[in-house]
């Protein structure tokens, strides 16, 4: 009776107040956010709006979460706070508009009576997403290859020469890269002489080169291979899968470099894509927790040989001359793994080798290698990572010999430690084994140390044939151009105790050490001086220890042949560019007597640098041959307004071997040429100028245009970009004045 | 003469955002000063915003002046200053930015007589908006405000010094308000310095081209009496080979009352 009672006097309550309800009509809202659009859902009661938080928020790039009535949104910097109006939904938050209005300030702009909401840094997440970054810098890029691999049939010469003096007399030697004959010639001439010719097609994908040499006056022979030319190149895109919190923003950098940037999806997972190059990569993945929290970074190894070759790809090498002829294939299993074998055939005797190159974690690198019928195998590991470098090797043929080594290194701090060994058993019976750590302390204050240990210990079938020991203990100080160290050194035949010390000029080096050696009583020493030119190099060396006085003196450097001499003191013999930017009066593209190099004109070369010649031309050296460089001219050191590069403001080239490449940048005055679209029955933006339909030019707001052309005849087209409808044709002559153009859409129907 | 104020609010960061912030553009830098030896340079603009915009360039005589009362863009007149519009050739005059897009704007000035001379660059920023298709002329080229940043660019043809005169307008514990007017061709960029007895008492700096109210922040209102104000040549951005080009006027004195 009671409880009956209640619920009566309950329902008279709710009866007794007025009844309401709310009219919504459901309006599409066009929410326009940076780079994109979405249609989010929105209400109208005949006042207000309300929109939908939940679509919303996350095309703003926020983390939403709902519950019951309360609505958050989420990123690395804000919580917003909501209450949804009416009762609560699955997955879906009405909110007054003037609610988000005031929560997220100016940043929103909402247009009533377009029904437009337009966000401009709202979110994190949009501030981050950058366009750069949306167009990876590692990914092929869009500048024009303008100047690809060129012949000639005299492209220039590089020697580099060296001449050797000591207790054996003179030894000279030379080689010499040219580009000749459409190709490439390379001589050594010295101890062992030598030539090769190679014929190079860098672009191709099944004959990348066929090379004849010639070897030592004993036999020559005939290369035909695929192998890419170029060693800096995307091995593949390599998809890296890791955990963060959940929905954080996670950040790809190599080089410092933003390559990719993902958010964690909610239970915290995420998928980067990273460029793997040939050679070594160090990734860093930047995870920054929503909240404000601290970034965290990762860093990552990738090590890729040059062993492994791409998914999916074949390469082959075949070689023939008159005494054997080989043929070798490596295929790409997997970006992995790849497997490899080689057949050669030699004074009547045939071999077959096979081999696997695998990287079962990023930074490891393990090859397998077994010859048949000779029974040899050989295999080899190396890991490389920031800190630390192990290479490991093993040779062995059947129970004729085993032949181990390592070589490790790794760096903590100011401390670097060293560990070199090699083990060989021969016939079971003899085993020699070396081993050498050392260690070395360098601190930032200059201090140096360095401590080192070896053994050298010959084992023969019942007895120790040989035993040695080593050690060499030097303390002092070591700077960028000065070193100066107290040594002791204890070898198989001496015992030293000195000085030693090392100062570089700016041109001039020298190095020295005096001792006593305890085991002779007598005076050691050396000295050695490097002098460098810009013609070469010379370097004297003199000893003396306990077996007398020794001195030996070389002189190297290289010269670079063309239309001029250049020498140079390195033994470098790449390739070089040589970028020529000259003001092209007469616009034919070539560079004639009256047209000056403009030396204020300057540009950056991707991976490497430019040095500005005496005649104005910018100079890069030690270019990596067939490698594909990007160039790209500093506007801003354009003096001219009106002057404009032929080739465009970016453009890539490829570096010939033995060349030194001339490029040659026109630069040429463009006439202004304004114009104007009336008769319009359509929004401007929809229009587009076509230039003898190559070119294209915007149509602004206003319905104006404008264009930079050559003096010449042109046929403009104004195009319908949605319906790409012609609506009028107008030609026009540029001459070297400003030209004004006006094309009326109702009068000049093409 | 065709006078017309605008809100003269030029910020260091020239960073313009409209309404709701939809595109922002950046000019760098704010100002520029060329001599005969450099006739030439650049502006680079950066659309910051997340919206493409359309800018329009023009050069326009003038100068940022002030009245007794207020700061602002006056255009067709710069006192003893010369017209640079006239030759001055820039590119490109138009053009359309992307979100994060940039763009270099090149200048050359062409031969121009002993002095200086000055030109306004406005770089007159627009929404690009969406195309839509059904949507009329009209509508489209109407619903859209023009925000117009204004960068000084000023040439010095040879050298000289400004002459300057001034006169205190006001004051309160913490600042004193200056008049300054220049009556030469030179334009002065520098730091103004109010000093009473040897003592400096604060320091501001200003570019005065025909007239400008300054206000100088003090350490201490001076006493009544005389004061004098000192000119230097540090002025922020300013190359120093231009600074060395225009001599720094001579101190002026003035009743503190």
């Amino acid at each position: 009776m009671r409880k009956s009672g209640r619920v009566i006097l309950l329902m008279l309550l709710i009866l007794s107040q007025p009844a309401t309800a709310q009219v919504l009509m459901e309006v599409p809202l066009l929410l326009q956010v940076h780079g994109q659009e979405h249609l989010i859902r929105a209400w109208y009661d005949g006042e207000a709006f309300l929109v939908d938080a939940n679509e919303l928020f996350q095309n703003l790039g926020f983390i939403v979460q709902i519950h019951g009535r309360e609505f958050k949104a989420l990123d690395t910097r804000h919580e917003h706070r909501l209450i949804c109006a009416g009762l609560p939904e699955t997955n879906s938050c009405k909110v007054p508009m003037q609610d988000v209005l005031k929560r997220l300030g100016s940043r929103l702009r909402f247009d009533e009576t377009r029904l437009q909401l337009r966000a401009s840094s709202v979110a994190t997440t949009f501030d981050l997403r950058i366009p750069e970054a949306q167009q990876p810098p590692w990914s092929k890029r869009s500048a024009p290859h303008l100047f690809g691999h060129s012949r000639h049939l005299w492209g220039g010469m590089m020697a580099s020469w060296h001449i050797r003096h000591d207790a054996h007399g003179v030894q000279p030697s030379l080689r010499v890269l040219s580009s000749a004959l459409l190709g490439t010639i390379e001589a050594e001439l010295g101890t062992r002489s030598a030539w090769s010719y190679r014929y190079a097609m860098p672009e191709s994908k099944w004959l990348s080169q066929i090379a004849v040499n010639h070897e030592a006056a004993s036999f020559s022979g005939i290369t035909l291979t695929n192998i890419p030319l170029a060693r800096q190149y995307l091995q593949h895109m390599r998809t890296f899968e890791g955990e963060a919190t959940a929905y954080a923003l996670v950040q790809a950098r190599l080089s410092g470099e933003l390559i990719d940037q993902v958010q964690a999806d909610a239970n915290g997972g995420y998928r980067l894509t990273t460029p793997k190059w040939y050679g070594t990569t160090t990734l860093e993945v930047r995870t920054q927790p929503l909240g404000g929290q601290r970034e965290i970074t990762h860093l990552y190894h990738f090590f890729t040989p040059a062993s492994l070759v791409p998914s999916g790809h074949l390469y082959y090498r075949v070689h023939a001359n008159r005494e054997d002829y080989a043929l070798e294939l490596q295929y790409g299993l997997r970006h992995w793994w790849t497997l490899s074998s080689r057949f050669s055939r030699q004074h009547d005797r045939t071999d077959l080798t096979a081999a696997v190159t695998l990287t079962p974690v990023s930074y490891l690198a393990v090859e397998a290698e077994l010859q048949y019928p000779a029974g040899r195998w050989h295999a080899g590991l190396e890991l490389w990572r920031n800190q630390v470098q192990v290479r490991a090797q093993i040779d062995t043929k059947y129970s004729e010999y085993i032949h181990s080594s390592i070589t490790a290194s790794g760096r903590k701090g100011p401390l670097t430690l060293w560990l070199r060994g090699t083990q060989l058993t021969v016939a079971r019976q003899i085993r020699q084994l070396m081993l050498a750590p050392a260690i070395w302390l360098h601190h930032r204050s200059g201090l140096l140390m360095q401590a080192s240990w070896g053994i050298d210990h010959l084992h023969g079938p019942s007895r120790d044939l040989e035993r040695h020991q080593r050690w060499r203990f030097a303390p002092g100080w070591s700077f960028s151009r000065a070193r100066l160290l107290a040594f002791a050194d204890r070898n198989v035949d001496h015992q030293v105790y000195g000085i030693e010390a090392m100062v570089i000029f700016r041109h001039q080096s020298l190095t020295f050490s005096a001792g006593w050696d305890a085991d002779h009583d007598q005076v050691v020493g050396s000295v050695n001086v490097m002098i460098t030119s810009g013609a070469g190099s010379l370097v004297a060396r003199a000893r003396r220890d306990a077996r007398g006085i020794t001195h030996a003196q070389y002189a190297q450097g290289s010269i670079h042949f063309g239309k001029r001499l250049n020498p140079s003191s390195s033994r470098h013999l790449g390739s070089a560019a040589e970028l020529r930017i000259f003001e092209d009066k007469n616009r034919n593209g070539i560079q004639d007597e009256k047209e000056p190099l403009l030396p204020y004109i300057t540009a950056q070369l991707s991976q490497s640098g430019w040095t500005l010649l005496k005649s104005g031309a910018l100079y890069a050296a030690h270019l990596e041959p067939y490698q594909r460089y990007q160039v790209r001219l500093l506007e801003a050191s354009i003096r001219d307004p009106l002057l404009h590069p032929a080739t465009g403001f970016e453009f890539s080239f490829t570096a010939d071997p033995g060349q030194r490449k001339l490029i040659h940048i026109p630069m040429q005055y463009l006439v202004p040429v304004m114009g104007t679209i009336t008769g319009l029955d359509r929004a401007p933006l929809r229009l587009q100028i076509l230039v003898d339909q190559e070119d294209t030019a915007e149509v602004y707001r206003d319905g104006g245009f404008t264009l930079h052309l050559l003096p010449g005849t042109y046929t403009l087209l104004v195009a319908d970009r949605l319906t790409q409808e012609i609506l009028a044709e107008q030609m026009i002559k540029v001459t070297k004045e400003p030209h004004h153009v006006v094309i009326n859409l109702d009068q000049d129907m093409p | 003469m065709i006078r017309i104020l605008l809100l003269c609010f030029i910020p260091s960061l020239w960073t313009v955002h409209q309404g709701a912030a939809q595109a922002a553009l950046s000019v760098t830098p704010a100002y520029a000063v060329v001599t005969d030896q450099q006739p030439y340079g650049t502006f680079a603009l950066k659309n910051q915003g997340t919206e493409s915009v359309e800018i329009t360039i023009h050069a326009r005589f003038g100068v940022i002046a002030s009245t007794d009362s207020m700061t602002a863009v006056v255009l067709g007149e710069a006192g003893h200053l010369g017209d640079l519009s006239t030759q001055l050739i820039f590119f490109p005059d138009r053009c359309i930015l992307p979100p994060g897009g940039e763009q270099i704007v090149r200048y050359r000035i062409q031969e121009a007589p002993q002095g200086g001379h000055i030109t306004l660059m406005h770089f007159a920023m627009q929404e690009r908006g969406a195309i839509v298709e059904g949507q009329i002329p009209a509508v489209a080229s109407g619903l859209s405000i023009v925000y117009n940043l204004v960068a000084p660019l000023v040439y010095l043809q040879g050298t000289g010094v400004p002459e300057l005169s001034a006169k205190v307008v006001g004051s309160s514990p913490k600042e004193m308000q200056v008049y300054l007017e220049n009556h030469s061709p030179w334009p002065f960029f520098g730091g103004i310095r109010v000093l009473q007895d040897g003592v400096q008492l604060g320091r501001s700096e200003s570019a005065i081209y025909t007239s400008r109210r300054i206000y100088i922040p003090v350490s201490t209102l001076p006493a009544h009496g005389s004061i004098s104000l000192e000119f230097d040549s540090k002025y922020t951005g300013l190359p120093r080979a231009v600074a060395q080009g225009l001599g720094v006027p001579p101190a002026i004195q003035l009743k503190f009352d």
